[in-house]
């Protein structure tokens, strides 16, 4: 009886526990800004660009041969292994499909009609503490049993990593790199004053003092568009203000980015606040 | 042998009684964040004369709700509802908390008229109401939707709490759809949260204490 009264307890003290208090792991968009980055590079052929100085071993078994060519690394999920002020190891996992001799001259960008096998593929990446890749060993390649189109993923990847840093720049306040990201002539719309310049923006931001600056992304779409990449998503932002307050704040936001052999750059970004989420169900309207 | 067991046992359920409650009220003791991107500065006219500006209570909680006085159900119901909360509060509490209606009807509500309605549940409430346009633009700021059901006027006679003069003759308003949150404001008119009609009165009271 007392057995069962005491696992009655743990269970309840379980319930209370994770229910209501689990939260998904966090993201770490400046880690995943790397991953993405370097496989963008091995799909561009430039893979020599994100390699770390004091590099170790790079398998790449997933071409053939081990020698790397054009191909289409379309990421599954990024794992956290480890990480220590050195460096950090990731597990990533792609399908990976390798470009078919059919397919046209261009093909990081050309979306081909060639069938091609893919591979499921897990690497063990090494990145020193610039985002660098040290090595890469491959755990896991397996071919699929299956043909399916071939679909580009350099252009892809490199928007993707743009976004991701793009977004842990502005929680770090990193005006260089939010700077370099945007490019020449971008339009730009903050979510505060539709006048202010990027310059102007990144100053509030400065000027707010925010300590633990996170923003969320939520709702995330991505869309080709004439050579250009749609991204609509939202923000879900806290932060604590210099009175120990924690803001709250929804963002929408869209950007369009062009993808170049230096990377994606913004070349519109447009905010707005959102009205905050409430519970619908408590929201009667009469 | 067995009351030592039993001393254990009481121990033990004892600590895990304990630790449930600090994890239930450490989740219902969070303090309300600041949600940015929404409120801001405004002027109406007021229930007790003149204009005022929400700037006006500063330093003061605020307890905002859009409605009106034809409203048959939720209006009332939530006017009540905290009524009710600050009918708990000792009154040095009260003074630091002001409530406002604004009135989204502004073709049949008027400040003395607000003033009437709003004494039924506590005299310190304050109404407001101004031109279209210009509670258009509060609402706005707040994202506090509303819409007229109907461009047709119906009679009034329903109403619980009868307004007008019995001998007067009788008048007819709109029907709107409102936002149901209570709008609460830190003495900063930052805008700290929402309350409704269900949010219990403790869960109320603790939330607006830890803005004071």
């Amino acid at each position: 009886m007392q057995r069962l009264l005491l696992m009655g307890l743990l269970m309840m003290l379980g319930l209370v526990s994770m229910s209501p208090r689990a939260e998904a792991a966090e993201v770490d968009y400046g880690l995943e800004a790397s991953v993405y980055l370097w496989y963008a590079s091995l799909d561009m052929g430039q893979a020599d660009k994100r390699l770390a100085p004091q590099s170790d071993l790079v398998d790449h078994a997933e071409y053939a041969g081990s020698q790397p060519g054009n191909g289409a690394h379309h990421l599954m999920s990024i794992n956290l292994i480890s990480r220590s002020q050195d460096g950090i190891e990731v597990e990533v996992e792609t399908e990976f499909q390798l470009t078919s001799p059919n397919l046209s001259a261009n093909p990081a960008t050309d979306e081909g009609e060639t069938e091609v096998r893919g591979q499921y593929v897990v690497q063990r990446l090494s990145l020193d503490s610039q985002g660098l890749v040290r090595s890469s060993v491959t755990l896991v390649n397996e071919y699929d049993d299956f043909t399916s189109r071939y679909r580009p993923a350099a252009e892809i990847n490199l928007v993707r990593a743009a976004l991701y840093r793009w977004t842990e720049s502005l929680d770090r306040l990193d005006d260089v790199a939010l700077l370099g990201l945007l490019a020449k002539d971008a339009s730009f719309t903050g979510p505060e004053d539709v006048s202010q310049t990027p310059s102007q923006y990144l100053a509030y931001l400065h000027s707010l003092n925010h300590s633990n600056s996170r923003r969320v992304i939520k709702n995330y779409s991505l869309t080709p568009e004439d050579g250009q990449y749609r991204l609509s998503f939202e923000y879900q932002w806290t932060a604590t203000n210099s009175d120990g307050d924690v803001e709250l704040a929804r963002v929408g936001v869209t950007m369009l980015l062009v993808a170049t052999p230096e990377g994606a750059k913004v070349v519109l970004y447009r905010a707005e606040y959102l009205p905050p989420v409430t519970d619908l169900g408590a929201e009667v309207r009469c | 042998m067995t009351r030592v067991i039993q001393g254990k046992f009481h121990l033990a359920l004892s600590l895990c009684l304990l630790l449930i409650g600090s994890l239930v009220s450490g989740t219902s003791m969070a303090n309300m964040p600041i949600l940015k991107g929404i409120g801001g500065d405004f002027s109406l006219r007021s229930s007790k004369g003149g204009e005022v500006r929400l700037s006006d209570f500063s330093d003061k909680v605020v307890m905002m709700f859009f409605g009106y006085t034809n409203c048959a159900d939720i209006c009332p119901t939530t006017m009540a509802h905290i009524s009710q909360l600050m009918n708990q509060l000792p009154s040095e509490s009260r003074e630091r908390i002001q409530v406002l209606f604004i009135s989204i009807d502004s073709d049949y509500d008027t400040p003395k008229h607000l003033n009437k309605y709003l004494s039924y549940f506590d005299p310190s409430f304050i109404g407001l109401v101004d031109e279209r346009e210009k509670i258009d633009e509060v609402a706005a700021l707040f994202k506090a939707d509303y819409t007229k059901l109907a461009e047709e006027k119906v009679t009034t006679e329903y109403k619980k709490l009868s307004l007008e003069d019995s001998k007067a003759p009788k008048r007819q308003g709109y029907l709107y759809s409102h936002t149901a949150k209570i709008f609460v404001l830190d003495g900063k008119q930052r805008v700290r949260g929402f309350f409704y009609t269900g949010t219990p009165i403790d869960e109320m009271r603790q939330q607006i204490e830890s803005l004071l």
